[in-house]
């Protein structure tokens, strides 16, 4: 408990005509406990928000690197921060945004980020003047992509594109439980209440799947969930062996060496070697030093967590019915079975469909006609079947759900 | 002299922060940890001071030394006792005010907030609060404003602070009712009767300046308030 509750340094000891250290000479201990020198804002947006942390915690100076907490801010000054933030920028962040963020260079980024990448551009209405109940497509990435699909889905189909193209830096989410809640916060600004129709691209396969079971949690009705080309469901087959997994990456990395020669080969495994591990080494330090991440680490923090968080999920028994629609080109007969089978195991009701070609040409010409095509029959199934009959027809769109404005 | 503590009464703690002794010895690891992290010494003090006063009055309960105390953290980061004691807390300061709930076996959460001339309350409250709290604030005189939002933002901390979920939960799916004269504060969650029937609220009469609410689970409970260090005497008690 002596330990000093400040340090100021000296160039040299102020010496009275005696020798003696000249108490009075010696300089003030400032407020500051830290030693550290508050870094300054550098943007007009840092400069705003920096501007609305000093005025709610009533200091002088904020850094941008300075922890809102440790400058003595609490939960009530949280809410102040997020309405003085609300007022100055329109945006409003989530409580746990601030506790996640809470420095002014990462809130900055944030907002400066909300500027391409607004919270209304996870729902995207591709096609909101159908006349059926709308589906909801989950894409990895920006569902725009979706939009010849839509085309060959024809006029009368309502859908809506969920962009799941989260950036972990803003959005910090690192489970698939996260996104899922994320993406059915905005879903429920279109459709308050179910039933649902649901799907999704190979990709967000385990984010829908997380998305119909949060619902069914929450005593909504899902009416149909259509999973396009969906990996197999990890708990639900036998688990690789490290032998496995090895061989699989030896595979993978084998044929695009296949055609190289020798010296060739080990240059491209030396190389490849290299930039993973480079870029990993690259990517802690970044986040040590808290730096912002170039593009290609960028996506690569982005797969990385999405990998992990793929890892981390367990997909529990789903207790309604799923359609699937799988690429009839891709695989051998027997993979696939156990894929279906692993697949059947996990569904309460399984129905699956064939469309010609393979996974990565699905959605583009010239196969997304048949895809379409194939969508628009589970879709019709679903509608005429006995439990989405509730009593309250779902008609013309409008009635069921807000339309967004587009 | 251990503090004893029946399993229906819940005793509130007032103290003045600037008159609480600095135990910096009696404080763990983490918390030594944290209070350094504090750019200014005034709020480190403030935490040192709070945190060295929660573990001198928990140890009375627990006729422990108070430096001998564990806490664990919940999801949210509420702070309790390590698994297996009884005793449940929340601790709460502001400005100059600390407050600290001690009961047995139920569920806590107090919260004191100072009143700051500066607030535009309902400004606050139109992001935050619930609608239909919203609705009463702007219903009532302006003069009136002030005082009210205190009185509900001090009740839904302490509610959210019992429950443990902290500034995490929407904060407009219940609403509390916000007269500050009131004795019996009205809870309400929306989509759960059952929650808001677990919970009793009260509001605490700490004088001028300062708005207070304590959130207790059930209702069977009784309330005593004492004055940090003054010998146990019922010196205050909450309407």
């Amino acid at each position: 408990y002596m330990l000093p509750s400040s340090f100021v340094a000296l160039d040299q000891m102020p010496l009275t005509p005696n020798g003696k250290l000249d108490r009075k000479a010696l300089p003030a201990p400032d407020q500051l406990l830290s030693d550290s020198a508050p870094v300054a804002p550098r943007t007009p947006l840092e400069r705003q928000v920096a501007a609305i942390f000093a005025k709610v915690l009533k200091i002088d100076q904020v850094g941008i690197r300075d922890n809102f907490f440790d400058l003595g801010g609490h939960s009530f000054l949280v809410l102040r921060v997020l309405a003085e933030i609300e007022k100055a920028c329109g945006r409003r962040l989530s409580v746990a945004t601030l506790f996640q963020a809470p420095t002014v260079e990462e809130i900055g980024q944030i907002l400066a980020a909300g500027d391409s990448l607004d919270e209304s551009d996870v729902i995207v209405p591709l096609n909101p003047h159908g006349t059926t109940p709308p589906l909801f497509s989950v894409w990895m990435g920006i569902a725009t992509m979706l939009r010849e699909f839509c085309g060959h889905l024809g006029a009368e189909e309502t859908l809506y594109g969920i962009s799941s193209h989260w950036d972990p830096m803003q959005r910090r989410m690192t489970r698939i439980e996260e996104m899922a809640a994320y993406n059915l916060t905005h879903l429920r600004k279109v459709q308050p209440h179910g039933p649902y129709y649901l799907s999704s691209d190979c990709v967000a396969t385990l984010i829908v799947l997380e998305m119909a079971q949060q619902l069914l949690a929450q005593g909504e009705q899902v009416a149909a969930l259509v999973l396009i080309d969906p990996p197999p469901p990890r708990t639900y087959m036998k688990t690789p062996t490290a032998a496995d997994r090895y061989r699989k990456l030896v595979e993978r990395h084998s044929r695009s060496l296949a055609n190289l020669n020798v010296i060739e080969q080990i240059t491209s495994v030396l190389m490849r070697v290299l930039y993973f591990s480079g870029s990993k080494i690259a990517l802690r330090i970044c986040m040590a030093c808290r730096l912002p991440l170039p593009r290609p680490l960028l996506w690569r923090y982005i797969r990385d967590t999405h990998q992990r968080a793929k890892n981390n999920y367990v997909p529990r028994a789903y207790a309604g019915k799923i359609w699937f629609i799988w690429a009839a080109g891709d695989m051998d007969e027997v993979r696939r079975r156990e894929i279906q089978n692993a697949w059947s195991r996990l569904a309460a009701q399984a129905t699956h469909r064939m469309v010609p070609g393979v996974h990565i040409e699905l959605f583009n010409e010239p196969r997304v006609g048949a895809l379409a095509e194939q969508m628009r029959t589970c879709l019709a199934e679903a509608r005429t079947a006995p439990h989405t009959s509730t009593g309250v027809q779902d008609d013309a769109a409008g009635s069921r759900h807000a339309v967004a404005t587009s | 002299m251990r503090l004893r503590i029946a399993a229906d009464q819940v005793d509130v703690w007032r103290a003045s922060l600037a008159a609480l002794p600095d135990r910096q010895a009696v404080l763990s690891p983490d918390e030594l940890d944290r209070a350094a992290r504090f750019r200014f010494e005034q709020d480190s003090r403030h935490f040192v001071a709070g945190r060295g006063w929660l573990r001198t009055v928990l140890a009375r309960y627990l006729d422990t030394p108070p430096a001998d105390l564990r806490f664990d953290y919940g999801a949210h980061g509420k702070p309790v006792l390590s698994k297996g004691c009884d005793l449940r807390f929340n601790l709460s300061h502001s400005h100059d005010l600390a407050l600290l709930a001690v009961t047995k076996k139920r569920e806590l959460g107090i919260d004191v907030e100072f009143i700051k001339e500066s607030i535009v309350g309902p400004e606050i409250a139109e992001c935050f609060f619930s609608a239909a709290e919203i609705a009463e604030l702007r219903a009532l005189p302006r003069e009136q404003q002030r005082a009210a939002f205190f009185a509900g933002w001090t009740r839904k901390e302490s509610y959210i602070k019992g429950t443990g979920a902290g500034l995490f939960g929407p904060l407009d799916r219940f609403t509390v009712s916000l007269a500050p004269d009131e004795s019996r504060v009205s809870l309400r969650v929306h989509d759960d009767e059952r929650e808001a029937a677990r919970w009793t609220l009260c509001s605490l009469h700490l004088g001028a300046g300062y708005a207070g609410a304590l959130a207790v689970e059930g209702s069977d409970w009784r309330l005593r308030c004492f004055n940090w260090p003054q010998k146990l005497r019922n010196l205050g008690r909450p309407i």
